[in-house]
């Protein structure tokens, strides 16, 4: 293939090395980087990923693999594929060599995008007319560590909800990334930011099983164990406090169940004992250090802003930050950190839909 | 019936009656043991029979004495103790296990009648006088001991109950973090309230509990296996209680909210509906001084 666009994945996790090899072996120019010499290293010794699953056996090579941020000079679309803690930072990494002409796409943005505004502005790069800023719901394909240099590509690629800051430019992001995602236009990134499926299945089991998975030291597959009636209770109530923000800010609402099947995944992974994909054994701190401060805190955030209620979600903010010992409420996606301080719920939407900080 | 335990080996004789009026016409004391949540109904069939000068014991409070149908019988004398000045067991149909005595704090409503049961209870128990039985509400340990720690346990409670000790099983090092943070808030509330601000560690220690039950060792025998109602009827009778009265004095209760609101989804319950909220105790719009009047002056 010849497609002149030079691609940038940041991030050498499951999802960041299933993006590069699956780009990589579909003929794109990608570079690999991670922040962590010592993930990345393997890879980099073998100047490419080895691959098994839904797309094949093989070896993908790519252009560079490192985590001397200098390789990520020269590329036209930076796709950021980190946790929810680590988005700004690679952001960070990437800014010095962003230009108007650049793409920046987070991967499960969780409102990535808004925290961004700022921190490109830095650089004097606007998202309005310029550089291209935008985030997708999910992960275009989950992948699996299987050994040193080898990843087990996991699902098909499903069609990944996206939007770009403002919502306006959202079909020129689709445009720009065209060819490289099956991509599922949404109006704001409020859209795929709500909807980031371990958010909604995550923090509600943790809570109502925390002692459980202290006990074990996180070895404890929570989905397998963890999810009796009253548990999926509080997820749903989650869900719903989801779904009641999402309506509030003039968004199509969608509940976690039908947001599984559309990113090709079932219910069945939290609501049948017995992970389809042999996910067990070690629980993620994830689960609670990324899915509350950037999932539940946001919700709160957000239903905050627009006078709904999330009493669940408020509740699980408070009550694991007391487990954790780490005020969620402090170091989460808050509407400070959003750029959303002092916004009410019509500046908020005129904000994400054109860019323009105050409601006509 | 039988008796064992820590009073001695007794057969102790009883007079069952099967009728209300006759059974407390010539009690000094009436005691209710039961617990908040059915406290209504038993008042409702006690109190017509009851006669001025006579005294009604709500064994396991939780202001009972505060509940509109108590408050019409200022001539009737109540005390409230948090529980029983005993820890027991049933060993069978007609026979129990007195296992340990409990140094129940206990209060007089109206608060001015405090002589009065100090006359009438302290004849039979030795206990520590309380304030008035708001506060011997608050300093319900049960409020503190169970709804959070079963809340963080639930997964693992939630279908096998019958092999969850508390406290035994249930005590990790956050648990009894949430546990202390959750008794702060409540001290906080005491506090604004002009109440004891003895801690939970303090109030088993009055009682007579050390180390509190919580803070044994994991192996320790004694603990009892979980029971829905150890929550079901700490969170309205307890925790709103709680929360109300910070809500009234203006004491933020984030950790006793979110609990309530939790446990209220755990166990499809309505708890500020149902429960123990100023509003429902005739104490609504209160400040700490207007409290403290009426509960002494009734």
């Amino acid at each position: 293939m010849s497609d002149p666009r030079r691609l940038a994945v940041l991030g050498a996790g499951p999802g960041g090395l299933a993006a590069a090899a699956a780009l990589g072996r579909r003929g794109f120019d990608v570079v690999l980087y991670s922040r962590t010499s010592e993930t990345i290293a393997p890879f980099a010794g073998r100047g490419g990923i080895e691959i098994e699953g839904s797309l094949g056996d093989g070896f993908v090579p790519l252009r560079s693999i490192s985590s001397d941020p200098s390789v990520l000079a020269e590329r036209d679309v930076y796709l950021i594929a980190v946790p929810a803690y680590g988005q700004m930072a690679s952001l960070r990494a990437a800014l010095p060599h962003l230009g108007e002409d650049s793409t920046v796409l987070f991967l499960t943005g969780s409102c990535a995008s808004l925290e961004a505004v700022a921190i490109l502005g830095e650089r004097g790069l606007d998202p309005r007319s310029g550089i291209l800023l935008g985030e997708t719901v999910s992960l275009p394909q989950s992948g699996r560590r299987v050994g040193a240099t080898k990843v087990r590509i996991r699902l098909p690629a499903a069609r990944m909800r996206v939007a770009a800051f403002p919502g306006t430019r959202t079909a020129e992001l689709v445009q720009k990334l065209s060819g490289i995602f099956e991509l599922n236009p949404r109006p704001n990134v409020l859209d795929p930011g709500l909807n980031n499926p371990n958010f909604l299945i995550h923090p509600a089991p943790m809570l109502l099983n925390y002692a459980a998975v202290e006990r074990a030291d996180g070895a404890l597959s929570i989905m397998n164990e963890g999810m009796t009636p009253a548990v999926l209770r509080c997820l749903d109530a989650v869900d719903a406090e989801k779904c009641a923000v999402a309506a509030a800010y003039g968004l199509e609402p969608i509940s976690v169940d039908d947001l599984y099947r559309e990113i090709g995944s079932s219910p069945d992974v939290y609501r049948k004992p017995g992970e389809p994909f042999n996910l067990k054994d070690r629980i993620w701190p994830r689960y609670v250090l990324e899915d509350v401060p950037y999932g539940t805190v946001l919700i709160s955030a957000l239903g905050r802003i627009a006078g709904v209620p999330t009493p669940i979600c408020d509740g699980i903010n408070h009550l694991l930050s007391v487990a954790e010992q780490q005020d969620f409420w402090a170091t989460g996606r808050t509407a400070e950190r959003l750029g959303l301080a002092g916004m009410s719920v019509a500046d908020v939407r005129a904000y994400v839909n054109t860019g323009a900080r105050r409601a006509a | 019936m039988r008796c064992e335990g820590i009073l001695g080996d007794h057969d102790i004789p009883l007079r069952p009656a099967t009728e209300i009026g006759p059974a407390v016409a010539a009690a000094d004391l009436i005691a209710i043991p039961a617990p908040a949540s059915v406290q209504g109904r038993y008042l409702d069939l006690i109190l017509p029979h009851l006669s001025s000068g006579q005294a009604l014991w709500l064994c396991q409070g939780s202001g009972g004495s505060l509940l509109p149908q108590a408050r019409a019988r200022r001539d009737v004398l109540f005390i409230e103790t948090m529980y029983l000045p005993f820890s027991a067991r049933r060993t069978g149909p007609a026979s129990v296990v007195i296992r340990a005595r409990l140094r129940v704090p206990y209060a007089a409503f109206p608060g001015c009648r405090a002589d009065d049961a100090r006359r009438v209870l302290g004849s039979l128990f030795d206990l520590p006088s309380a304030r008035n039985v708001l506060e011997v509400a608050l300093q319900n340990v049960n409020a503190v001991l169970h709804p959070l720690p079963c809340l963080l346990n639930w997964g693992q409670i939630e279908g096998r109950a019958e092999q969850f000790v508390l406290t035994r099983d249930g005590m990790t090092p956050a648990v009894l973090r949430a546990l202390e943070a959750v008794d702060r808030e409540r001290v906080a509330v005491c506090v604004a309230a002009g109440l004891s601000a003895r801690s939970v560690d303090e109030i088993y220690e009055l009682l007579g509990v050390v180390p509190p039950p919580y803070r044994r060792r994991p192996s320790a025998e004694g603990g009892e296996v979980y029971e829905d109602r150890y929550v079901t009827e700490a969170v309205p009778n307890g925790l709103v209680t709680i929360a109300s009265l910070g809500d009234a004095l203006g004491v933020a209760t984030a950790l006793i909210d979110s609990t309530i609101r939790i446990c209220d989804q755990i166990y499809e319950t309505d708890s500020w509906l149902t429960g123990r909220s100023m509003a429902r105790l005739g104490l609504q719009g209160l400040d700490a001084e207007g409290l403290r009047r009426v509960l002494h002056d009734g």
